[in-house]
């Protein structure tokens, strides 16, 4: 298990604002599969940094079966990381990088690694002999022979020709779930993440000068419920209002009927489905907001109009309003919806 | 209208021909003209007297090879010392690690600004025996005043800049992830430096090390205020060319501007790397 107590850690950028990660708290079972996804820029790769020690202002702890790692990087042995660039030791030869965290290089230890990876016949040759896909490998099987507790894979197979990627990338899960190694996989790809992560950690952009919040949960919860825009976008489901072409659901509208102006009130959402999420089955579903909006069912009729009814609207009838419906595989965003004492008010989308 | 065209396309590859390739062309060959006339006019003028001289006296003069052999060893002290000092430092400069930074940078390139007499009368003021260090070291039976010792000094203060700052941008060619994951890989620092940082620096220290060489060769205002005793090799011809004139002085440069060019030639060579073809 690897567990992350109020872990953050502080970057300058280049502009000079400072990245700031908000305290991040999150336990990792020990041979799962996570994936981290987030816009460029987010902080992916200081994330993956930070965990193997490469940042300087790094706060909270970071614990490997209860033990808590030290910051500095040759105390974070248990956490390994590939990056996009092979960054392998260029003077050494293949074996010798494979070994590089080996007290002792016993070649028939490293065999699966090396039949897995293909890199048998490849094993005496210079580094920059190699292809930038054999670099990799070789990167790739360097960081999985040291057995790290977690391994982060920040777009490993970038390099990769697409061909080979799906059968490398399902090597190195092959190999991480034998040795027991829990995967954190950053990329921008949601098929791996649908198809392969179980968990999965979402990164919002940061805002100038404060603290990013790190979201995760369930990649099976998150698909069908995603809980923001970005998630939605980021898990490529698709969205209402945002997403879809304008065409495809015209016309665009949000109207808000209240009954009562004050109170418990009842009001509802109207808008129309794109068409290939009105085909899936109707269904009613928690509607869910930030608590200044108001909660309620939702229902997605077949034709193609969905209605929302929501139940507690809040005590001020006017002012901005902003709801989020939940439908499996697609995600509703009404945010900034303009609610005003008048019955029906159209958004601005 | 096709033919307009096609003179138009004609006039405007002329043009580019002109800016591209011409006008370089000829800038570069005035400099490289500018720096080679004086050394040309150098050695037609020594060889000139070289000819009128009996049998072959250069080869005879001891005290000049004394001078260069003096020269020539104190520069690889001054360099080796240069190296393992600055090897540090360049190190925590590239790696954002020094505190200070700009004040120590600014130190750093003092002595690229200074006046080079100014620097040896900075350190004779420091080693004579009233001064700080000079009196400690007196007492020791340390001489620094007029020994190579002082030469060595003179020397490492004037090229140490170059040095630390080539050692820095050759670390500064290291991905910084490269040197996280040895470490991060199990690497103690010693294996650190041997297999990642040495590797990926070696070009670059090389260069800075015949570079640090060369500037420490070649200086005389700090050496000849700090030491005029032993004679280096500049100190001897400037003295030569102010007791004796032309006459006695060139036959001397000749050598000195062989040694010199042989050694950048060396390294021009060793420095040369393939040219790959992808």
């Amino acid at each position: 298990m690897i567990e992350l107590r109020n872990f953050s850690f502080m970057r300058k950028q280049a502009d000079g604002s400072v990245f700031q990660l908000a305290p991040l708290n999150l336990q990792l079972e020990q041979g799962s599969h996570w994936a981290l996804v987030g816009e460029n820029g987010a902080g992916k790769t200081s994330l993956a940094l930070a965990l193997i020690g490469g940042l300087r202002l790094i706060k909270g702890e970071v614990l490997v079966a209860g033990k808590i790692l030290k910051s500095a990087p040759q105390e974070r042995q248990a956490i390994g990381a590939v990056f996009r660039e092979p960054l392998l030791f260029s003077h050494l030869s293949v074996l010798e990088n494979l070994a590089f965290s080996q007290k002792v290089l016993l070649k028939e230890e490293l065999l699966p690694f090396i039949n897995a990876l293909g890199l048998t016949d490849i094993l005496e040759s210079p580094i920059p002999q190699l292809s930038s896909g054999q670099q990799q490998r070789v990167a790739l099987g360097r960081a999985l022979i040291a057995k790290p507790s977690l391994l982060i894979l920040d777009e490993p197979y970038d390099a990769i020709s697409a061909p080979e990627r799906a059968p490398l990338a399902e090597s190195v899960r092959r190999l991480a779930r034998a040795a027991q190694i829990t995967l954190l996989q950053i990329t921008h790809d949601p098929l791996e993440v649908l198809h392969y992560a179980e968990r999965v950690m979402i990164m919002p952009s940061p805002l100038k000068n404060s603290g990013v919040n790190v979201k995760y949960g369930s990649v099976k919860e998150l698909r069908n419920f995603p809980n923001s825009l970005l998630t939605a976008r980021l898990l490529m489901v698709p969205s209402l209002f945002t997403e879809v072409p304008a065409k495809s659901f015209s016309p665009s509208f949000l109207e808000l009927d209240q009954r009562k102006a004050g109170g418990i009130a009842e009001g509802y959402i109207k808008g129309v489905l794109p068409a290939q999420a009105s085909n899936s089955e109707a269904e009613w579903a928690p509607l869910v907001g930030p608590s200044s909006s108001g909660e309620g069912v939702l229902f997605a009729s077949k034709g193609g109009l969905i209605e929302v009814k929501v139940d507690h609207l809040p005590a001020q009838g006017a002012g901005r309003y902003s709801a989020r419906a939940q439908v499996p595989g697609l995600f509703l965003d009404f945010s900034d919806a303009h609610l005003s004492a008048a019955k029906i008010v159209k958004n601005r989308a | 209208m096709s033919s307009d065209l096609q003179q138009a396309k004609a006039e405007a590859a002329a043009r580019r021909w002109l800016w591209a390739r011409v006008v370089p062309c000829l800038l570069s060959a005035l400099l490289l003209l500018f720096l080679a006339a004086p050394l040309l006019q150098l050695i037609l003028g020594a060889v000139g007297i070289l000819a009128e001289q009996p049998g072959l006296s250069l080869l005879r003069d001891g005290e000049l090879f004394s001078a260069l052999f003096l020269s020539l060893s104190c520069a690889s002290v001054a360099t080796l010392c240069a190296l393992l000092l600055g090897y540090p430092l360049a190190y925590l400069l590239a790696r954002d690690l020094m505190p200070q930074e700009l004040l120590v940078r600014s130190l750093l390139s003092l002595p690229l600004m200074l006046p080079h007499p100014v620097a040896g009368i900075a350190l004779l003021l420091l080693l004579a025996p009233q001064g700080l260090l000079g009196a400690f070291l007196s007492s020791q039976g340390l001489s620094f005043i007029d020994s190579a010792f002082g030469i060595i000094l003179a020397m490492l203060f004037v090229s140490v800049p170059y040095v630390v700052r080539m050692i820095e941008a050759s670390i500064l060619s290291i991905d910084p992830r490269l040197e996280l994951l040895a470490r991060n890989l199990g690497a103690r620092p010693m294996r650190l430096f041997a297999q990642v940082l040495w590797p990926g620096s070696r070009r670059g220290v090389l260069s800075a090390c015949v570079l640090g060489f060369a500037r420490a060769l070649s200086e005389f205002g700090a050496v000849v205020v700090l030491a005029y005793f032993p004679k280096t090799a500049p100190v001897l011809i400037w003295d030569r060319f102010v007791s004796g004139g032309l006459e006695q002085v060139l036959p001397a440069t000749l050598l000195l501007l062989l040694v010199s060019f042989l050694l950048f030639f060396l390294w021009s060579l060793a420095e040369r790397r393939p040219r790959s073809h992808d």
